[in-house]
């Protein structure tokens, strides 16, 4: 029978070349293997209108009792469609750390790792297929509800397309965040509880529900200089936004956090690499 | 202990241990002193100084109890695990040191374990594989081609792998792993769960991939049939020691010393049962009878020359104890000693 050894790529831009082939590798197959949870994304699409809908009651019962325009700069339409952007990031959200946390605690990591192509390429692959499904189809979802609630609002192609480019880096960022809490289980039994507090924390402080623009000033200054309001309020704000202003600060947040967690991650890492070579899995 | 040229030998562990630390529980740490009181270690020993060679082309059985080192080993092997002191090499690589070379070279397959994506068909998951082997494409797709055929995976590759039978998803699981022409094959119990049809089917596989296309062998398995249809020679570890190395014949023959004498008389024995010393007998019918001889105590030789005299005897049959009893021996003396220690 032919031999078909592959030799995995050489050199610095061999290596990139072939990380990237493994990447896109695991992201056809998990997308496809979405194709089989449909139900379960629909299901999830639904969930997301109800929700929708009483936000929606809620904002306009605001908006009535205030007896205002505008809110924050907000219109009722805005703050509608800035939901939409702001729950499609969140409810896209892939929670693969409790699949790391259970190969950490099972010893099936130490199985992965022995695969060429990488653990972490073999991860990010199938997050990104399963957060875009998730997340095309949220926007698909929201965008219809709000069609039919509120209608259509001005939006520029420009702000459009560098806020979806934001909400891309954004879930980089989150993939590595969730991975760094996953790794965590080398340390403690459990990192359920810690992912769930991230969840929370990046849901209240990065303005899921309600733009940081109305927080009060001392929580809004907090909330601005954490990450979490780049990656869920700043992409949704930029693509509501007329001009693109906003776009230096919020890609210098995302890009400094990214390399700040990244190299905590790749750190974290290199330590449970060595934990697995020494203690097994 | 097989020995071969250098360039031959695709295994090889050179006084090869593992030692782990682990917290001694023993050692009681109460309230809050927990938080900053580090708790004792005690060592223990996974495998201690362990030497032994696999030529390429062998096929081996390393057999032994739970707990013996064969996961210790084969992780060592396999470049999950770093030894404690010695040194190993597989196909020429530092496993721990040359991993991902290493990886392109050899397969594993975990019984328990599946390496295909579960809701769709194996193909999917050959191409997954053909891409993170970096393997080219057309090479890839006539060798998955010629494995199908081999395997009759024909028909089976485009359903899901969910729908397919565990035996059916195990020669798949095979294939896969094989997609990237290893040298060696890694098996850790690759018949578990299987029924009697799949066990022989995927031995056969396994066996021939090992005599045709010269693949290299190592399997774990608890079972007799796996080692005795799949491997040529066998190394026996337990508490963390190789105590046996020899050929599978060698193993049966010497391990439990123990040999059955089954004779078919030409007219029925009417005298007293044969009472020897190290020999039980059992009549089966008035024409055959049944001798367990424990070759520690008297030669098989001896008893048989003791029933040629007496009995009228038209065939007669010497056995080595059925491959089930050696490893339950095996086993068996690990719990004692471990009972002892």
């Amino acid at each position: 029978m032919t031999s078909v050894r592959g030799r995995g790529g050489r050199g610095v831009v061999g290596i990139a070349a072939y990380r990237m082939r493994v990447i896109q590798a695991y992201f056809v197959v998990h997308l496809r293997d979405q194709m089989a949870y449909l139900g379960e994304v629909a299901l999830g699409g639904i969930i997301l209108a109800v929700l929708l809908f009483v936000l929606t009651q809620l904002w306009q019962a605001t908006f009535r009792f205030q007896g205002a325009h505008t809110l924050g700069g907000y219109t009722l339409a805005q703050v509608i469609w800035y939901l939409v952007l702001t729950e499609a990031f969140i409810t896209s959200r892939v929670a693969f750390a409790r699949k790391i946390d259970t190969d950490v605690r099972t010893g099936d990591l130490a199985y992965a790792l022995v695969r060429p192509g990488g653990y972490v390429s073999a991860h990010f692959g199938a997050y990104l297929a399963e957060r875009l499904v998730r997340f095309a189809f949220a926007l698909l979802v929201g965008g219809v509800f709000a069609l039919l609630s509120v209608g259509a609002i001005p939006v520029g192609p420009v702000p459009l397309l560098v806020g979806l480019t934001a909400s891309l880096v954004a879930m980089l960022l989150d993939f590595v965040m969730v991975l760094g809490i996953g790794l965590g289980a080398f340390w403690i039994e459990d990192t359920s509880s810690i992912y769930l507090i991230y969840t929370r924390v990046s849901m209240i402080l990065g303005g899921l529900l309600i733009p940081i623009d109305l927080f009060p000033d001392t929580i809004g200054a907090i909330a601005r200089a954490l990450p979490f309001a780049a990656m869920i309020h700043g992409p949704a704000r930029l693509v509501l936004s007329s001009g693109l202003a906003e776009v230096p600060g919020l890609f210098t947040m995302l890009g400094g956090s990214l390399a700040l967690a990244g190299g905590l991650v790749w750190w974290e890492y290199g330590v449970a690499r060595r934990r697995v070579t020494a203690q097994g899995g | 202990m097989a020995t071969g040229m250098r360039s031959e030998i695709a295994v090889s562990l050179q006084g090869l241990s593992r030692t782990f630390e682990r917290p001694d529980l023993g050692v009681p740490i109460r309230g809050l002193r927990r938080l900053w009181t580090r708790r004792p270690t005690v060592e223990a020993v996974a495998l201690h100084p362990t030497t032994f060679h696999v030529n390429a082309g062998e096929s081996v059985a390393f057999i032994g109890p739970n707990g013996a080192g064969k996961s210790t080993t084969i992780k060592i092997l396999t470049g999950i695990l770093h030894p404690t002191t010695g040194m190993a090499t597989v196909l020429g690589h530092v496993p721990w040191l040359d991993r991902d070379a290493l990886s392109r070279e050899i397969a594993t397959v975990f019984g328990q374990k599946s390496q295909l994506w579960y809701h769709l068909p194996a193909r999917d998951s050959f191409t997954l594989l053909t891409r993170i082997h970096d393997l080219d494409a057309d090479l890839a797709r006539r060798r998955a081609g010629a494995l199908c055929e081999r395997f009759g995976l024909e028909g089976l590759l485009d359903r899901p792998v969910r729908t397919l039978s565990l035996g059916e998803r195990m020669r798949c699981e095979v294939a896969a792993a094989l997609l990237h022409s290893p040298r060696i094959l890694f098996l850790d119990e690759p018949t578990i769960g299987l029924d009697v049809i799949a066990r022989q089917e995927l031995r056969s596989i396994i066996r021939e991939l090992n005599q045709r296309d010269g693949v290299t062998v190592f399997l774990t398995s608890h079972d007799a049939g796996d080692v005795e249809r799949v491997c040529d020679r066998a190394i026996v570890i337990h508490t963390g020691r190789v105590v046996f190395d020899g050929s599978i014949e060698t193993l049966r023959r010497d391990f439990v010393r123990r040999k059955t004498i089954s004779l078919e008389l030409s007219s029925p024995f009417t005298g007293e049962s044969p009472i020897m010393s190290g020999v039980v007998s059992t009549q089966l019918t008035p024409m055959r009878w049944q001798f367990q001889v424990d070759t520690t105590v008297v030669p098989a030789e001896t008893v048989l020359a003791g029933l040629i005299g007496r009995m009228q005897i038209a065939d007669l049959t010497i056995t080595d104890p059925p491959m089930e009893d050696v490893i339950a021996a095996i086993y068996g003396q690990a719990s004692s000693s471990e009972a002892v220690s």
